[in-house]
């Protein structure tokens, strides 16, 4: 399992790996590496990540995605997602999960022509591999639709490798001609450097000696000339010969290195099978027994394959690799059908997508059955959802969810997104609570830093909306009950006033003087109604004209109000001998008829002794006249 | 009497007998003059007397008067004699 996080780390952006450029032998690596970058930023932050991060860390200097299976987090282009959470991989997912299983005909034939490929290449086939049967065998397999032409490329890269050799040979046969021409040229020139010492000595003297001697510096320059065009023409083959060795060693070594680079992209593809076959051909293609990857030695991938083993990488290593991915996978699918019977959705969906993580294309995912994959769809279906509303906030969607998946699936771990969504609560609450404090204090500022704490917490929660709502209505009942109260105030109908005081007190919270009207009118309401019930207990115990003065009294200072009205109506009846003796009296006292005034008055007295009407009006009436009486005789 | 309790001022000037009994005093006046509410008839009805000092009799309440009386223009009835009945 040491080698899961590679295999997922090479699987998650297959498509990314088209582009991929193995560095030539020797060349300057493209990219320096560097340490694998931290993953301590971890979380998921599938949209962001370190814009400013180098592609320092990654594989193929930043052309293929880096794991760090401690977080689960993906390196990739400077960005970092949460394996688990990255919404690319589960909408891939998702819709692995709902798409039929591929059992058809054609695919039925295609794995079969694949697993004939792997027997004929296998080291155990009887007679020893069958490389020409394979090879025939794998354009028909590039023909399926579902093997996206990869056998075509295979066979395409066998058949360049082996055009390679025959040009190696043809050269090799070129270099051994002029080997022989050369040979042949060195003979020449020995002879014609023999020539000149067979050539006469000159003789001494004489005109005969100085032509002897003529013709053999003549004949001595000829062999010269010839001896300089062999030695010319040698050289020149031997040129050609190294040119044509340097294009055999050079052809060799791209060749391979083009059949590696072959290798690797179909296992970073994670088309393990395709893999298993290109390395099973590679030693039929190179018999110099050399099967080591040409990788820079500063390429991660070359420090991945080779860091957990202190050696450099092979052919054989990634043959290893990719069948160990194939049992990983197959493991993971005996787990998957396992957990799936115990409704242990949460691991049977984890352990589902591991195993679509790195073999995607392998038959045992392609045709997992369909009726097994809705099993849990609909669980990865709310999980999916679940992390889309904890990222959006929506506590209230997350909740629903957890309850749902809590009843679905047995091993479902809610404890992060319930503390997520508790601890959402509470603070929101708070927030709300300092709100609503804020607004009964009229703090509007306060309110409003509230409301936004509240809302950047959990802008979906229900109680912001309640407490909005709650606030748009109270400030147009507020407004409109200042109106009915100034309205009320100005038909003095504190009758009305008092029985809604609640109300107007509310209202008028942040408004001292309408405050001090309310508790007046509240003061002067409960004055009214205790005088009225007095009255109404007088008036039964048959003190009538008591009732109806303490009633008259309270009705000059509050005419409009209804129960004052009506109980003076109901009491001016029953006592309507000593009110109409009242009545009179006053008339009488406001035109100066003293006498008369007084006679009514002393009357209205007896009736009801304890009068104060009687009373005052008597007093009242004597000082009148008191003064009429002694204005004359004080005046001159 | 109902004349008098429809219009005292209308009276002023005129002299009537009075017989009622003493009531109460309502006020003293002009000094050492008293003023007494009288219940005359039947009726319960009341009137205003107008006792001057110059008489110095002795009233009492409850006691029955038969009165003189001169209706002023106050319409108090001032006594002018008095003789308990």
């Amino acid at each position: 399992m040491k080698k899961l996080p590679f295999l997922l780390s090479c699987g998650l952006f297959p498509a990314v790996l088209n582009a991929q450029v193995l560095p030539a032998p020797g060349a300057a690596p493209a990219q320096q590496s560097s340490p694998p970058p931290s993953s301590s930023g971890g979380g998921s932050s599938s949209g962001g990540g370190g814009g400013g991060q180098s592609s320092q860390g990654s594989m193929f200097g930043g052309v293929l995605p880096h794991m760090d299976s401690g977080s689960e987090t993906v390196t990739w282009d400077g960005k970092m997602w949460n394996m688990n959470n990255n919404r690319l991989v589960r909408s891939k997912f998702e819709i692995y999960l709902a798409t039929p299983e591929a059992n058809g005909p054609e695919d039925q034939a295609y794995r079969d022509i694949i697993v004939q490929i792997i027997l004929l290449l296998a080291p155990t086939h009887k007679g020893g591999p069958d490389v020409s049967s394979a090879f025939a065998l794998l354009p028909e397999a590039g023909a399926a639709k579902i093997d996206a032409g990869i056998c075509n490329t295979i066979a395409n890269g066998v058949y360049d490798v082996w055009l390679a050799q025959r040009k190696v040979t043809s050269l090799r046969s070129a270099n051994d001609a002029m080997s022989k021409r050369r040979k042949q040229l060195e003979w020449n020139n020995e002879v014609a450097m023999g020539n000149a010492e067979l050539a006469p000595a000159p003789a001494n003297g004489g005109k005969g000696g100085n032509a002897a001697g003529n013709a053999q510096k003549q004949g001595t320059a000829a062999s010269i000339g010839r001896v300089s065009g062999y030695v010319k023409e040698m050289a020149e083959i031997e040129a050609r010969k190294k040119l044509n060795e340097t294009a055999i060693g050079l052809s060799e070594v791209s060749g391979k290195i083009q059949f590696q680079a072959l290798i690797l992209q179909m296992f970073m593809q994670r088309r393990f099978e395709h893999a298993l076959i290109a390395c099973r051909l590679y030693p039929h293609m190179f018999k110099d027994g050399d099967s080591v990857l040409q990788l820079d030695d500063n390429s991660d991938l070359k420090k991945a394959f080779s860091a957990g083993m202190g050696v450099p990488p092979t052919v054989s290593m990634v043959d290893s690799f990719s069948s160990e991915a194939i049992r990983s996978v197959d493991e993971a699918v005996v787990a998957f059908d396992q957990l799936v019977l115990r409704q242990d959705y949460q691991s049977a969906s984890n352990r589902l997508m591991e195993a679509f993580a790195i073999g995607e294309y392998l038959p045992r995912v392609r045709r997992l059955p369909m009726e097994q994959k809705l099993k849990v769809l609909d669980y990865v279906r709310d999980g999916n959802q679940l992390i889309n509303a904890l990222e959006m906030k929506d506590f209230g969607l997350a909740e629903e969810l957890v309850t749902r998946m809590r009843k679905t699936s047995k091993d479902f771990d809610f404890s992060k997104p319930q503390a997520a969504i508790e601890t959402a609560r509470t603070v929101t609450d708070m927030h709300l609570i300092n709100a609503k404090a804020a607004m009964q204090k009229g703090d509007q500022v306060a309110y409003a830093g509230s409301m936004k704490s509240a809302t950047e917490i959990w802008p979906t929660n229900p109680k912001l909306r309640t407490l909005s709502e709650m606030v748009g209505q109270n400030s147009d009942v507020q407004a409109q009950s200042l109106l009915d109260l100034d309205r009320l105030l100005s038909q003095r109908a504190f009758r009305q006033i008092f029985d809604q005081q609640g109300r107007y007190f509310a209202a008028a919270i942040n408004d001292p003087a309408r405050q001090e009207q309310i508790k007046k009118v509240v003061s002067d309401v409960t004055e009214v109604t205790m005088v009225v019930k007095v009255a109404e207990e007088q008036s039964r115990s048959g003190n009538s004209f008591g009732a109806w003065e303490a009633v008259e009294k309270v009705y000059a200072r509050f005419p409009e109000d209804p129960e004052v009205t009506k109980i003076r109506s109901d009491l001016s009846v029953k006592a309507s001998e000593y009110v109409s003796a009242i009545e009179k009296a006053k008339q009488h006292e406001q035109r100066k008829q003293s006498g008369s005034a007084l006679a009514w008055y002393l009357k209205a007295r007896h009736m009801y002794p304890p009068s104060s009407f009687a009373s005052t009006g008597i007093e009242r009436v004597i000082t009148a006249v008191k003064g009429e009486v002694a204005a004359p005789t004080t005046a001159p | 009497m109902e004349e008098y309790l429809e219009s005292s001022n209308a009276l002023s000037g005129n002299t009537y007998k009075v017989e009622g009994t003493i009531d109460n005093r309502l006020d003293s006046w002009k000094g050492s003059d008293r003023l007494f509410s009288v219940q005359v008839g039947e009726a319960s009805s009341f009137v205003p007397v107008l006792v001057p000092a110059s008489l110095e009799a002795n009233i009492q309440r409850g006691q029955r008067y038969v009165f003189k009386v001169r209706v002023l223009e106050t319409g108090i009835l001032e006594v002018l004699q008095l003789l308990k009945a």
